[in-house]
């Protein structure tokens, strides 16, 4: 009889260990065109500026579904993908190969902008700041001449907590200043709510700077209600004095938002470069062959309802430095923001 | 379709099973039973949300469990944990290549290899009542289930807060064990799993609270399928302890936005103290 229990226990386990295909059942085979589909479908369903950039995504399917077959080997696919993607000239979208000797294809100006040549925080150290501590691994502060202070971050991405900690300290530390210079010309991006927290910091009045809405649907224009955004102030300490928020081509996402809300600040002025030019919050996917994929899925815009995918925020004053004037310790964006804090 | 049928077989496996069992009885009378349960589980998910790929789990597994039992009666509550590797089944070992170009013009190649980890919970409370006690026990009833995947790359999220109908079945194959199964179907729950988008923010709420915001509805039948079978065998050591083993199997499938879908098969031994 327990035999017979046994034999029973284990056929069941043997079943449905055997059955994975058919409980499961992937929509696509891990072939040249089926990852082709699942990437296209993928953006069809998610992406969420296909009208604010007035893409035909139908007719680059046309395009270029037909230089794929089910024998068609990586090397092809990865041409294909990085032809298809290239049409979103969109910074957010991009696909991490994870096989050696393919590099990350990018769609916007990251293909050609591959590194910063308009700052350098090591020569800002050395040539302008005469105090500065690194206060944690993404926030570095310090005082200019002048009684100037300085702030420098790369990244919205600490604890909100650590955050109200940060700037309590460091505005604290820094109360007594003629002046502030915000510099997020290297800002990555992050979380929004932490963009619009800091921004509080230097906010005197509650004002609209952003409404976001999402991809909810499988049509193009299937979007949640819009949500607003406002700036207020924030937290215990304010700085009231005048701000030099130095913005540049890297500055990106959530610096881009940081942005939106710190221009709705009077006491503010955007210095030196327009921004990277890509908003939205982004999905990650997979694709059968295990490579990643991201996908912006909103449409983001400032509080005059303008989508700025694709174009950035530009400065009230550009100031651009080259690539020598930088290793020389010459920062035109910096020198601007303290020529304007003598007024 | 062919899910129902795997889900068939199985059950008609258990009836079958318990049916061959030879007739006794057993001494119930408000006896309680407290026990830990330590094992291991497999899970195989494909979130088409988030991935093409089937993920599998390799998960240590744990359970406290508390049951009271009456001559028509049976209240039980139990928590399992588990924690292990979570990796796309067929991509074991990708990795993540990145190139980092420098102002002087040149660039550091690196490379990281794609790793994850998975967390997952069960909170159950059952009452069930008794249908039949002839030779073969009967019991229906219902559980009230939390159900938590919260895998470290988001690929099968979900919180699912569910009503479940449970129906249970056990027999005395010798004075002192005890062969049991229980079979268990969601019937109206609140699932949360990532938006349509797959993002979580907000301007003023945390990440967690957006989700659980953004991402709870209302679930019935054919917005979330769950099967869940439990097979035990049980072993009175003495009138104080009781041995065991359990082996589970669990089928889900959420088909809104895009579909998830994971069976789990787990096994685990477990011990109790009676009281």
């Amino acid at each position: 009889m327990k035999t017979r229990i046994l034999i029973t226990i284990c056929a069941g386990m043997i079943l449905l260990a055997s059955c994975e295909k058919t409980i499961l059942n992937p929509a696509y085979e891990d072939n040249a065109v089926d990852n082709f589909e699942c990437l296209w479908q993928n953006y069809d369903l998610y992406y969420g500026q296909f009208l604010v950039r007035n893409i035909n995504w139908d007719s680059l399917y046309t395009v270029y579904r037909v230089q794929l077959n089910e024998q068609s080997g990586t090397e092809e696919l990865y041409d294909v993908f990085k032809g298809v993607i290239g049409n979103f000239h969109d910074d957010h979208v991009f696909i991490d190969p994870t096989a050696p000797g393919f590099a990350r294809i990018e769609s916007g100006r990251s293909d050609t902008m591959k590194f910063q040549t308009d700052f350098s925080i090591d020569q800002i150290k050395q040539h302008y700041l005469i105090s500065s501590e690194q206060y944690s691994e993404h926030i570095l502060y310090g005082k200019l001449p002048d009684n100037i202070g300085y702030i420098q971050m790369d990244v919205f991405a600490d604890p909100l907590n650590f955050i109200q900690k940060a700037f309590d300290e460091i505005l604290n530390k820094l109360k007594d200043t003629r002046g502030l210079v915000f510099d997020i010309r290297q800002l990555e991006g992050g979380e929004d709510r932490l963009a619009k927290f800091i921004a509080g910091r230097f906010s005197a009045e509650t004002k609209l700077y952003m409404t976001t809405r999402k991809r909810n649907g499988p049509r193009h224009d299937d979007f949640e209600s819009p949500v607003s955004w406002y700036v207020n102030p924030e937290g215990s300490i304010h700085y009231k004095g005048p701000v030099m928020l130095l913005t540049g081509r890297f500055t990106a996402s959530a610096g881009e938002t940081f942005t939106w809300a710190m221009n709705e600040n009077a006491n503010v002025i955007q210095i030196k470069d327009t921004t990277l030019e890509t908003f939205s919050d982004i999905m990650i996917m997979e694709l059968p062959h295990g490579w990643y994929h991201t996908i912006p899925v909103g449409d983001y815009r400032n509080a005059a309802g303008i989508n700025l995918e694709g174009t950035g925020i530009a400065p009230d004053y550009y100031a651009r430095s080259t690539k020598d004037e930088t290793l020389a310790g010459i920062d035109r964006g910096l020198d601007k923001a303290l020529e304007l804090l003598q007024y | 379709m062919n899910e129902i049928k795997v889900m068939t077989v199985w059950l008609l496996m258990a009836v079958t099973l318990q049916a061959q069992q030879p007739d006794s009885t057993s001494n119930r009378l408000n006896s309680y039973q407290l026990g830990f349960s330590l094992g291991y589980q497999s899970r195989q998910l494909l979130d088409e949300q988030k991935s093409a790929l089937v993920y599998q789990s390799k998960e240590f597994q744990g359970l406290l469990f508390f049951k009271k039992e009456r001559e028509k009666s049976m209240f039980s509550t139990s928590l399992n944990f588990g924690m292990g590797s979570y990796e796309a089944k067929d991509k074991q070992g990708r990795q993540l290549y990145s190139v980092d170009y420098h102002i002087d013009g040149s660039a550091t190649h690196d490379s990281m290899p794609v790793t994850s980890g998975i967390l997952t919970g069960k909170l159950k409370i059952t009452y069930l009542r008794n249908l039949s006690d002839r030779n073969i026990r009967w019991m229906a009833g219902a559980t009230i289930q939390d159900h938590l995947i919260y895998p470290e790359n988001y690929v099968g999220l979900l919180n699912s807060i569910s009503l479940n109908a449970a129906l249970y079945v056990s027999k005395n194959i010798q004075a002192n064990q005890t062969i049991s199964a229980k079979f268990e179907i969601p019937v109206i729950g609140i699932n949360t799993r990532l938006p349509w988008h797959n993002t979580a923010s907000d301007p003023v709420k945390p990440e967690i609270t957006t989700f659980f915001d953004k991402g709870s509805r209302w679930v019935t039948l054919d917005k979330y399928q769950s099967v869940e079978l439990n097979i035990y065998y049980s072993r009175k050591l003495s009138t104080r302890w009781t041995i065991g083993a359990d082996y589970e199997f669990n089928w889900m499938r959420v088909p809104y936005y895009q579909p998830m879908k994971s069976f789990v098969n787990r096994i685990s031994v477990f011990t109790s103290y009676n009281f």
